[in-house]
C-alpha cells in the first residue's frame, strides 16, 4: 500500500468520508440526563450525611450516659479533730461567766449618758502617774475601783 | 459540570462517540452513557471534554470488547459485526454499506485514527494522546488508512462530494 497519495485526492477523500453521517446514537438523552443529575448529587452530598451521622452518634452518647448514669454515692469521711478547742467551747465559757451585776449597768449607763468623765477617779499612784490606758480602758481597772463587786480582794 | 455543556456535548458527540465505540464493542450507546456519566462525576473537570471523553470510550469500549469476544465466541461474525455505521444520505458520494465494510477491514490503529480525525473532529496531537503514541504515527496511520480505503473505496468524482468542515 501506498501513503504518497496526493493532497488533493486526500482532501477528496476526506470529504467524501466526512460526508457520511454516523448512525445517531440511541441514546436516551432525557434519560441520560437524569442520571448525570443523579449521581453529581450523590456526588456532592457525601458531607452532609456524614455530619448528620456523627451528632446523630453523639446525641445517642450522650442519651445512653443520662440514662444510666451511676446512683450518688455517699462517702463518709473521718475528719480529724482540731487541737485547739473549739470555738463553741469559748463561746460556752464566756457565757458561763458571772451575769453582769447592777451596779456595772448602772455605771455603764452612766457613762453611756455623760461620757468618760463620768467614770470614778482613780487613786493617785505615788511612783508614777496614772497611766493614760487606765483612764482609757476602764475594764482594766480592778474592780473595787469601779465599785464592782468580787473585784481582787 | 453544568447540565447545558452537557447537553451541548451529548447532542454534538454522542452520535460521533457511539460510532468511535463501535469499532470494538456490539453495545456502543452504553459504553458513550457510562463515559457521558464519569464525566459529570469528574473532579475536577477535563480541561479538554472532548479529548476526556474518548479515551474514556475508547478504553471502555475495549474492555467490553474482551469480555464480548470471551461470551460471543460461537456466534457468528456476521451477528457480531451489527448495524451500519453510517446512515445512508442522499447525494453523499461514497455507499454507508460499502464504506463501513472498507473501514471494518482496516487495521484497527488506522481505522481508530481516521475515526477519531474525520468525525470525532480530534487533532493527531489529542488522537496521540489518546492511543499512547507519537502524533507522527498517528498521521502516518491516518494517511496509511486513508490510502487503503481509496484503493478499495475508489476515487469518486470531486464534484460529487458534499463539502462537511
Amino acid at each position: 500500500m501506498s501513503e504518497n497519495i496526493p493532497d488533493a485526492e486526500v482532501t477528496q477523500l476526506e470529504a467524501a468520508l466526512a460526508a457520511l453521517a454516523p448512525r445517531p446514537a440511541s441514546l436516551d438523552r432525557d434519560r441520560l440526563m437524569f442520571l448525570a443529575g443523579q449521581r453529581a448529587a450523590v456526588r456532592r452530598g457525601w458531607v452532609l450525611p456524614c455530619a448528620a451521622a456523627v451528632l446523630a452518634a453523639a446525641a445517642t452518647l450522650l442519651a445512653v450516659l443520662l440514662l444510666y448514669q451511676p446512683p450518688t454515692r455517699i462517702v463518709y469521711v473521718d475528719v480529724p479533730q482540731p487541737q485547739s478547742p473549739a470555738p463553741s467551747a469559748v463561746a460556752q465559757d464566756v457565757d458561763a461567766g458571772q451575769p453582769p451585776s447592777g451596779e456595772y449597768i448602772l455605771l455603764r449607763n452612766r457613762i453611756l449618758t455623760a461620757g468618760v468623765d463620768a467614770l470614778p477617779r482613780l487613786p493617785p499612784d505615788p511612783s508614777s502617774g496614772p497611766t493614760p490606758n487606765a483612764i482609757f480602758r476602764p475594764h482594766m481597772l480592778p474592780r473595787d475601783d469601779l465599785g464592782i463587786p468580787g473585784g481582787p480582794q | 459540570m453544568a447540565p447545558d455543556l452537557l447537553g451541548r456535548l451529548v447532542d454534538k458527540h454522542a452520535a460521533a462517540l457511539t460510532l468511535y465505540a463501535r469499532q470494538w464493542c456490539t453495545a456502543p450507546e452504553d459504553v458513550v452513557q457510562e463515559a457521558f456519566l464519569k464525566l459529570v462525576a469528574q473532579r475536577p473537570s477535563p480541561e479538554q471534554p472532548v479529548a476526556w471523553l474518548y479515551k474514556v470510550v475508547r478504553n471502555a469500549a475495549l474492555s467490553a470488547a474482551r469480555s464480548s469476544q470471551r461470551r460471543q465466541r460461537h456466534e457468528s461474525e456476521a451477528a457480531a459485526r451489527g448495524p451500519a455505521w453510517f446512515v445512508p444520505t442522499e447525494g453523499a458520494g461514497l455507499d454507508a454499506e460499502t464504506a463501513t465494510a472498507a473501514l471494518q477491514t482496516l487495521p484497527a490503529e488506522q481505522r481508530e485514527v481516521i475515526v477519531a480525525h474525520l468525525w470525532g473532529g480530534l487533532t493527531f496531537e489529542q488522537i496521540a494522546v489518546i492511543t499512547g503514541t507519537s502524533s507522527s504515527t498517528a498521521h502516518r496511520w491516518y494517511l496509511a488508512g486513508l490510502s487503503t480505503l481509496r484503493e478499495r473505496l475508489g476515487v469518486p468524482c470531486p464534484k460529487t462530494f458534499p463539502t462537511r468542515k
